[in-house]
C-alpha cells in the first residue's frame, strides 16, 4: 500500500518537475551568462513538447532583450497552427519587437481574400510597432519581418533611414534592397537625401545603395573612400559585386593593400572578384610579401582560389617554398587543375606540426588518394583538434571516393575527433585499411 | 571580320579562312593586308572545297555572351551614320529574358546610339500575341519603350512558335522603307520549328535582314529525339540542336544521360542560325553567369572534387570551336553536303552498326550511300537486356560478348579514321569520328566493369555465407532481399581517366588494361579538341557505377476523380519541361551557354 502511494506521488510529481525544468530553461534564455543561455536554448530547441510553448508564452514579456529574441526563435520551431494563439496574444504586447515578430509570423496565414481586412489590420500593427522600436532594437525588428513584402511596410522602413546612425541605415537598406528586388525609385529618393548627412559613414552607405541602380555617384563615392578610408569597412558588404566604376575599384584595391585583419582581405576580395579580377590579383600579389604571416597566407589562398590567380609554373615553384603554408596552398590549387604534383609535398607538410597542418590535412583529403590514407590515419590522433577534424572528414571523403562499391558507416568504428579516448577507433580504421590495402 | 558572299536560300554567308597544311585554319583578321584579302577571296572556292565544308554557323555567330553588347550592336546598326532604316523587334517574353535584363540593355542601347537612330523607325512584336506586331514601326521610340516596359515584365511559360511570329513581322516589315531589319529575341523557343524554309523565303522576298539574340543550344541536341511525346502547338516540331540534323551519336550504353544534351554547342539552334545566315544577319548568344558555372556532373557523381574543379581547358579556343561548327545551309542541302563527306559517312555507318550491336540506344536517322545521305526514320538501337534481369551470370556473359564487339568496332573505326583523306572531310565529322572511337572504348570499359560486377561483386553481396565486413564498412544491402535487376549512375570523367587508377572498380586486371588504353585515347583526344565543344562533351561522359535493384512495394492504381465543373482545364499552350544539364535557370530550353 505504502509502495503504491509512493508510486502515485512520483507519477503526479513527474510532470511538475518537467514543467519546472522547462520554465527554468526559458528563464535562462534571458541570462547574462552566455554559456548558460546557449545551453538552455539548445535544450529548448530540441524539445518539441507543448509545455515549451506555454512556458515561453508566459515568460516572454518579462525576459531581457536577448531572451525575447531567443524565445521567438524557439517558437519558430513549432508548427504555426500550434503557436498561432501565442502570436495573437503577442500582437498586443507592450514590447514593439514582439508585436513585429507576431505579425510577421501570422501574416502568411492571412492570404485568402476573406482575410484581407485582418491582413490590413496586422500590417497597421506592424508598421506602428516598427516605428515604436527603440534604436537598439530597430535592426532586430527589421530582420524579424524580413519575409513581409508590403508597400506600407516598405514606406515605414524608408522612414527609419537615419542620418545619425550608419549601421541602422545600412541594415535597413540591405533589407530594402533584398525585399524590393533591387533599387526602388521611392527608396532612391529617400536615400538621396542622406547624401548630405554629416556622418561620412551614412553618406557612404547611401552611395553604396545608389550604386546598385546606376553608377552616377561612383566618382563622388570614390573620393569619399579616398578621403576617409574607414568608410569602406562600414559599407563593404553593401557594395554591388558586378557594377563598380573604375575609380571605386581603385579605391577598394588601395584599401585592400592596407587591411586591418586577414578577414578584410577575404571580404574585399569577394567584392572585387567579379568586377575587377585583374586589380584584385595585383592587390593580392602586393600582399604576398607582407610581413604578417596571416595576411600573406590569406592573400596566397585568395590568389590560389582565383581562376588564373597563379600560373601552373608559379604554383609548381611554390611547392618548393620555405613556408609550409605556401606549399599547401599551391598543392590545393594544383589539385583543382587536375595536376597531382602537389600530392607528395602536401603529404610531407601534413606530417610536420604547425599552423599549416589543419590546412594540409584538408588538402590531402581533397586529393582522395590512396597514398594519403596512412597519413590521414596518423593525423586522427593529432594534438590539435582542428587537424583531427580535417583529417577525419578528409578520410571519410577519400574512402568514399576510392571505394564507390563499398558502403561505409563511419559511426560504427567508434572514432570521434573530440572524444577523450580515440585509440580504439583509430585501431579499427587501421585494421580495415590493412585488410583492403 | 568575316567576308560575306551573296547568299540565297541554299547558301548563306561564307567565312573566309586560310587552310593550312596541318589542317588548322587561320581566320581572316590574322591575314593582315589588302592583297591577302584579294588572294583569299580568289581562293574562297578552293578553300571551301578543300575543307569539304559549306556555310557554317561560325560565319554568323558573334563572339560574346552578354545582352548589353548584343543589343548595343543591333540597335546601333552597321553604319555609323544615321541612315533610313526600319527595325522591328520581335520579342519572346520569358522569365529568362527578364532575368537577362533585356529591357535595361535596350534602354541603354537607345540612349547610347541616339546619333545613328535619327532616321530609324522602330516597331515591336511580341511572340504569342495574335498577329505579333503590337507597335507598328514608328519614329516615336518612346512609345516602343513604353509598350516594352508594359509587356515584357509579364513572364510567360510554354512553347511558342517564334517562326510564325517572324513571318507576321516580315509581312509588316516588307512594306517599310529603307533598310529592313527584324530583330528576334528569344531565349527559350528557337527549338520549336515551324517551316523554316518558308520563313526564310518570305524574309528574302521582303529583303529583310534577321538579327537573332538567342541562348546557346547543346551539341547536336538529342533531347527531343528521346522525348517524342512532348505536346507541341499545331504544325510545329521540336528539334533543337546546333546543326541541321543530329550528327553526333547519342545514347551510348551505360551513359545515363547523353553528353550531347549537356554540352554547350557554341551556337544557337539551327533554325535561328539559318534565319540569320540566309538573310545576311547575325546571331548573338546570351548566357547568364549561372549557366557559365562549371559543374563536373549534372546527373552523375564526381568522385574527385566538391565542384571546385578548374577545368584546364575551360577557356575555349574560338578558332577550334569555329572549325567544328555545324553547317547552316538548308536542311536538304546540308544533308547533301554531309553525304559527300567521307568522315560523316563513316560516323553514320559505325553508329548504325553499334546500334544494331546494342552498344548505342539510337540509330542515326540518316541513311548513307556511296556519296550521299538521306533522312531515315530514327529507330531505337538493339536492347541487350543486360539490366532487366537478376541473372547475373547470364548478364556477364552477354556483356563480355558486347565488349568484344565494341573493341572490334573501335579498332575498325580507328583504322578507317587513319585512312580518311586529308581533303574533302569536314573537321566536325572528323572530330565526331574520333569522339565515337573514344566512346566505344569507354563503352568497352563499362561493359567489363559490368561483367566484373555481375561475376564478382553482386553474387558475393547476396551470398549468405559471406561474412560481415570489418567496420567502418557495412553490408551494402540486406542479404534477405532478392534483386530483380541492375541499374547504374555515372562517375564523371571530368577529371580525366587517370584518377580512376586508384579507384576500386570491378573487372580486375583486364579492366585496368582497358582503362589505360582509354586514358591514352582520352588524353590524345583532349590534346586536339580539349578546348572545344567536343572535348567538353567527352568529359560529360562517365564510368558506370552499378547497383542492384529490388522489387518495389506494390500499390493499387490511383482512383481517377470523376469529371466535374471544378476540374481545372489543362494549359492551352503546351508547357516546356524543365531540363537540367547546363540549363541551370528556369524551364529554359536547351541553353547551356558560355563554353564551360
Amino acid at each position: 500500500m505504502r509502495l503504491a502511494c509512493w508510486f502515485s506521488l512520483v507519477l503526479l510529481a513527474a510532470p511538475a518537475v518537467a514543467q519546472a525544468t522547462v520554465a527554468d530553461l526559458v528563464q535562462q534564455l534571458g541570462s547574462r551568462d552566455g554559456q548558460k543561455r546557449n545551453a538552455a536554448y539548445r535544450q529548448l530547441l530540441a524539445n518539441r513538447k507543448p509545455e515549451v510553448i506555454a512556458a515561453v508564452a508566459g515568460a516572454i514579456e518579462d525576459l531581457s532583450r536577448i531572451g525575447q529574441e531567443l524565445s521567438c526563435n524557439v517558437l519558430r520551431g513549432f508548427p504555426r497552427r500550434e503557436v498561432a494563439s501565442v502570436y495573437k496574444k503577442m500582437m498586443s504586447s507592450a514590447t514593439p519587437y514582439l508585436r513585429v515578430v507576431a505579425v510577421a509570423r501570422l501574416l502568411p496565414d492571412y492570404r485568402a481574400d476573406s482575410d484581407r481586412s485582418r491582413r490590413a489590420r496586422a500590417i497597421k500593427v506592424l508598421t506602428k510597432a516598427l516605428a515604436a522600436c527603440k534604436q537598439d532594437r530597430v535592426l532586430s525588428a527589421v530582420y524579424a519581418c524580413a519575409s513581409v513584402r508590403d508597400d506600407a511596410v516598405f514606406a515605414q522602413l524608408r522612414l527609419m533611414l537615419r542620418s545619425d546612425a550608419a549601421h541602422v541605415t545600412k541594415g535597413v537598406l540591405r533589407q530594402l534592397l533584398n525585399r524590393e528586388g533591387g533599387v526602388n525609385a521611392d527608396t532612391q529618393a529617400a536615400v538621396t537625401k542622406l547624401l548630405t548627412a554629416k556622418q561620412s559613414q551614412v553618406r557612404g552607405v547611401a552611395y553604396a545603395y545608389l550604386l546598385h541602380g546606376d553608377a552616377d555617384h561612383s566618382e563622388a563615392f570614390a573620393k569619399l573612400l579616398t578621403d576617409e578610408p574607414g568608410v569602406l569597412w562600414m559599407v563593404m558588404d553593401l557594395l554591388p559585386k558586378d557594377k563598380l566604376h573604375d575609380a571605386l575599384q581603385d579605391a577598394i584595391a588601395a584599401a585592400l593593400a592596407k587591411p586591418r585583419s586577414e578577414h578584410d582581405i577575404r571580404r574585399l576580395a569577394g567584392v572585387l572578384r567579379t568586377a575587377a579580377p585583374q586589380k584584385l590579383k595585383l592587390a593580392l600579389r602586393g600582399l604576398v610579401g607582407h610581413e604578417k604571416d596571416a595576411f600573406r597566407d590569406e592573400a596566397l589562398a585568395q590568389l590560389a582560389n582565383m581562376p588564373g590567380g597563379f600560373g601552373e609554373k608559379d604554383l609548381m615553384e611554390m611547392l618548393h617554398d620555405k613556408a609550409m603554408a605556401v606549399r599547401v596552398v599551391a598543392a590545393g590549387a594544383l589539385r583543382k587543375q587536375d595536376n597531382r604534383a602537389g600530392l607528395k609535398p602536401v603529404i610531407e607538410a601534413a606530417k610536420v606540426r604547425g599552423k599549416h597542418q589543419a590546412d594540409a590535412a584538408r588538402v590531402l583529403g581533397d586529393y582522395r588518394s590512396k597514398q594519403g590514407v596512412p597519413v590521414l590515419l596518423d593525423l586522427l590522433d593529432a594534438a590539435d583538434a582542428r587537424v583531427r577534424n580535417s583529417a577525419w572528414s578528409g578520410l571519410q571523403e577519400t574512402l568514399r571516393g576510392l571505394y564507390p562499391y563499398r558502403k561505409f558507416d563511419f559511426n560504427k568504428c567508434g572514432y570521434a575527433p573530440n572524444a577523450a579516448s580515440r585509440q580504439n577507433g583509430i585501431a579499427t580504421l587501421r585494421a580495415w585499411w590493412a585488410s583492403v590495402e | 571580320m568575316h567576308l560575306y558572299a551573296n547568299c540565297d536560300d541554299s547558301s548563306g554567308p561564307v567565312v573566309v579562312c586560310w587552310p593550312l597544311a596541318t589542317g588548322a585554319v587561320i581566320p581572316w583578321p590574322a591575314m593582315g593586308s589588302t592583297w591577302t584579302a584579294l588572294a583569299a577571296t580568289a581562293c574562297l572556292g578552293v578553300a571551301s572545297s578543300l575543307q569539304g565544308q559549306g556555310t557554317t554557323a561560325a560565319g554568323v555567330t558573334e563572339p560574346g555572351r552578354t545582352m548589353t553588347r548584343a543589343v548595343d550592336l543591333i540597335v546601333g546598326g552597321r553604319s555609323q551614320k544615321a541612315i533610313e532604316r526600319t527595325l522591328l523587334l520581335v520579342v519572346d517574353p520569358s522569365e529568362a529574358l527578364v532575368k537577362a535584363e533585356f529591357l535595361s540593355a535596350f534602354q541603354k542601347a537607345m540612349a547610347d546610339n541616339q546619333a545613328s537612330l535619327g532616321k530609324t523607325r522602330i516597331g515591336l512584336g511580341i511572340v504569342g500575341v495574335k498577329n505579333t506586331v503590337v507597335v507598328p514601326p514608328t519614329s516615336d521610340h518612346a512609345v516602343v519603350l513604353q509598350q516594352m516596359q508594359a509587356r515584357l515584365t509579364r513572364q510567360q511559360a510554354g512553347l511558342r512558335n517564334v517562326y510564325q511570329a517572324v513571318r507576321d513581322g516580315a509581312a509588316v516589315l516588307a512594306q517599310a522603307a529603307g533598310e529592313r531589319t527584324l530583330v528576334l529575341v528569344t531565349l527559350e523557343n528557337g527549338d520549336l520549328e515551324d517551316n523554316v524554309a518558308k520563313t526564310v523565303a518570305q524574309l528574302q522576298r521582303g529583303k529583310i535582314r534577321v538579327e537573332v539574340v538567342a541562348s546557346e543550344t547543346t551539341l547536336a541536341d538529342s533531347y527531343w529525339r528521346r522525348n517524342r511525346n512532348q505536346q507541341v502547338p499545331n504544325k510545329t516540331k521540336l528539334v533543337g540542336g546546333d546543326g541541321a540534323i543530329v550528327d553526333v551519336p547519342w545514347g551510348l550504353l551505360f551513359q545515363r544521360e547523353p553528353a550531347n544534351e549537356m554540352t554547350p554547342a557554341g551556337y544557337a539552334m539551327w533554325g535561328l542560325t539559318r534565319l540569320a545566315a540566309a538573310t545576311d544577319g547575325r546571331v548573338f548568344l546570351y548566357a547568364s553567369k549561372q549557366q557559365q558555372r562549371h559543374v563536373c556532373a549534372f546527373y552523375g557523381t564526381c568522385l574527385f572534387c566538391d565542384n571546385d574543379h578548374e577545368l584546364p581547358d575551360s577557356g575555349w579556343n574560338s578558332a577550334l570551336v569555329d572549325q567544328v561548327a555545324p553547317l547552316v545551309s538548308a536542311r536538304r542541302d546540308a544533308l547533301k553536303e554531309m553525304g559527300r563527306d567521307a568522315a560523316f559517312r563513316l560516323v553514320m555507318k559505325t553508329w548504325l552498326a553499334a546500334a544494331k550491336a546494342g552498344l548505342i540506344s539510337s540509330e542515326p536517322g540518316v541513311r548513307v550511300a556511296a556519296t550521299s545521305a538521306s533522312r531515315d526514320r530514327a529507330r531505337a538501337g538493339r536492347d541487350l537486356r543486360l539490366l532487366a534481369t537478376g541473372n547475373f551470370a547470364r548478364s556477364a556473359k552477354r556483356a563480355e560478348a558486347a565488349a568484344r564487339k565494341a573493341a572490334k568496332m573501335r579498332d575498325q573505326l580507328l583504322e578507317a579514321i587513319d585512312a580518311l583523306p586529308q581533303d574533302g572531310v569536314s573537321h566536325r565529322a572528323r572530330a565526331t569520328a574520333k569522339y565515337l572511337a573514344v566512346l566505344l572504348q569507354l563503352t568497352q570499359v563499362n561493359l567489363l566493369t559490368f561483367s566484373g560486377f555481375c561475376r564478382d561483386y553482386a553474387p558475393e553481396w547476396f551470398d549468405v555465407r559471406t561474412g560481415e565486413p570489418l567496420p567502418p564498412e557495412v553490408e551494402p544491402f540486406d542479404r534477405d532481399r532478392r534483386p530483380m535487376g541492375i541499374h547504374y549512375y555515372n562517375l564523371s570523367l571530368c577529371h580525366g581517366v587517370r584518377p580512376f587508377y586508384d579507384v576500386e572498380l570491378p573487372g580486375g586486371e583486364q579492366l585496368r588494361q582497358e582503362l589505360m588504353k582509354l586514358d591514352a585515347m582520352f588524353n590524345s583526344f583532349q590534346r586536339r579538341y580539349g578546348k572545344s565543344q567536343f572535348g567538353y562533351a567527352l568529359r560529360r561522359n562517365g564510368i558506370a557505377r552499378f547497383y542492384p535493384t529490388f522489387p518495389g512495394i506494390s500499390k493499387g492504381p490511383v482512383r481517377r476523380r470523376p469529371k466535374s465543373s471544378v476540374t481545372k482545364k489543362g494549359p492551352i499552350t503546351p508547357k516546356r519541361p524543365t531540363r537540367r544539364g547546363g540549363s541551370s535557370g528556369p524551364a529554359g530550353g536547351p541553353t547551356t551557354g558560355g563554353g564551360r
